[in-house]
């Protein structure tokens, strides 16, 4: 889990570290503003999945980075949220500056043509071709059954339907 | 059974960022045995980490030391600043103090209030107190200016993990 971000086409996924604290922040902000400002970032998207805590120097970095990009006309979103970031999401009031949404990235990167639901900036190539769904105004607990349905359905993809079906 | 356990730790460390890390790590290691819920170590931590990067960032004004050599001569320059952490136990009643002998706050009614910071160009979002008093059940500051800060956090970690 090196990797802090990843770009795809106008498009930045930036992964969120185990603990995000100032000390993380400080050095993620460096790395992300670098890559912010040299591309053409329209989606930032902040993947939560591996966090297991962050605190208000998290936010932090969060409003800064989602302002930037707001310059350049993009939008910030949030994935993966576990129970306790979304909690403190919700205390900050940051879920109205950046939506938390369910990202699907398919397992297997050459799937059939399907055009992206969200942002029209996206330019689909390659591995590129995720979806991403908008769940406005969840609870934690919502938030997270919908994180778990959307890992299931990743799993039940078509092909393998059937075969999951034989006990 | 140790219920009425009491215990006490204190500890200094240098006013580097790497080190809110180590104060989480240390407060839940010490309040493992009070049978906490995984949210009772959370919210702890959390507000720990809070209490720490204030008196880092606020107290001495230091920011962050990274890896790199820019950074060098800051860390040189902190090698004195020092900041304490004080756990307490008394039973199921854990008391934290974050002290710093730091700038002082002027105003600590105006410092509590959620969304107030004096570093907004740092990016800080001004929640740092909000969350220590949403996560703690009892929380006191004093402060002198040009002396230092302590802050002072009670939890009571009951209804945990009875075992």
């Amino acid at each position: 889990m090196n990797r802090t971000y990843e770009i795809m086409g106008n498009r930045m996924i930036a992964y969120m570290p185990r603990e995000l604290d100032h000390h993380k922040a400080e050095e993620l902000r460096r790395k992300w503003d670098v890559a912010i400002e040299g591309s053409n970032i329209r989606e930032l998207i902040f993947d939560f999945s591996q966090t297991e805590f962050m605190d208000s120097s998290g936010i932090g970095v969060l409003i800064g980075r989602t302002r930037k990009i707001g310059y350049f006309g993009g939008q910030a979103y949030a994935t993966g949220l576990n129970n306790r970031v979304t909690r403190l999401f919700l205390a900050a009031g940051l879920n109205e500056l950046i939506p938390m949404v369910t990202l699907q990235i398919p397992a297997e990167p050459s799937q059939p043509e399907e055009p992206p639901k969200l942002g029209e900036s996206f330019q689909s190539g390659g591995v590129a071709s995720g979806e991403l769904s908008q769940s406005e105004g969840v609870t934690s607990g919502e938030l997270s059954q919908s994180g778990e349905a959307a890992s299931t359905q990743e799993e039940n993809t078509p092909g393998e339907k059937e075969a999951q079906h034989e006990f | 059974m140790n219920f009425n356990l009491e215990n006490h730790v204190h500890i200094s460390f240098d006013a580097i960022s790497i080190n809110e890390g180590f104060a989480r790590m240390t407060v839940a290691a010490f309040m493992s045995d009070m049978n906490p819920t995984l949210e009772q170590i959370c919210d702890v931590k959390t507000a720990v980490s809070e209490a720490v990067t204030n008196a880092i960032i606020h107290g001495y004004g230091a920011g962050w030391i990274g890896q790199d050599a820019e950074s060098n001569g800051q860390s040189a320059e902190n090698k004195s600043l020092q900041v304490e952490m004080v756990c307490s136990r008394s039973g199921n009643r854990l008391e934290i103090q974050i002290i710093d002998q730091g700038v002082g706050i002027e105003n600590v009614d105006q410092a509590r209030a959620p969304f107030y910071t004096t570093k907004r160009e740092q990016e800080r979002s001004g929640m740092g107190f909000a969350f220590m008093e949403a996560f703690m059940d009892e929380l006191s500051v004093e402060s002198e200016l040009g002396k230092g800060t302590r802050v002072t956090m009670i939890k009571y970690i009951d209804g945990g993990n009875e075992q």
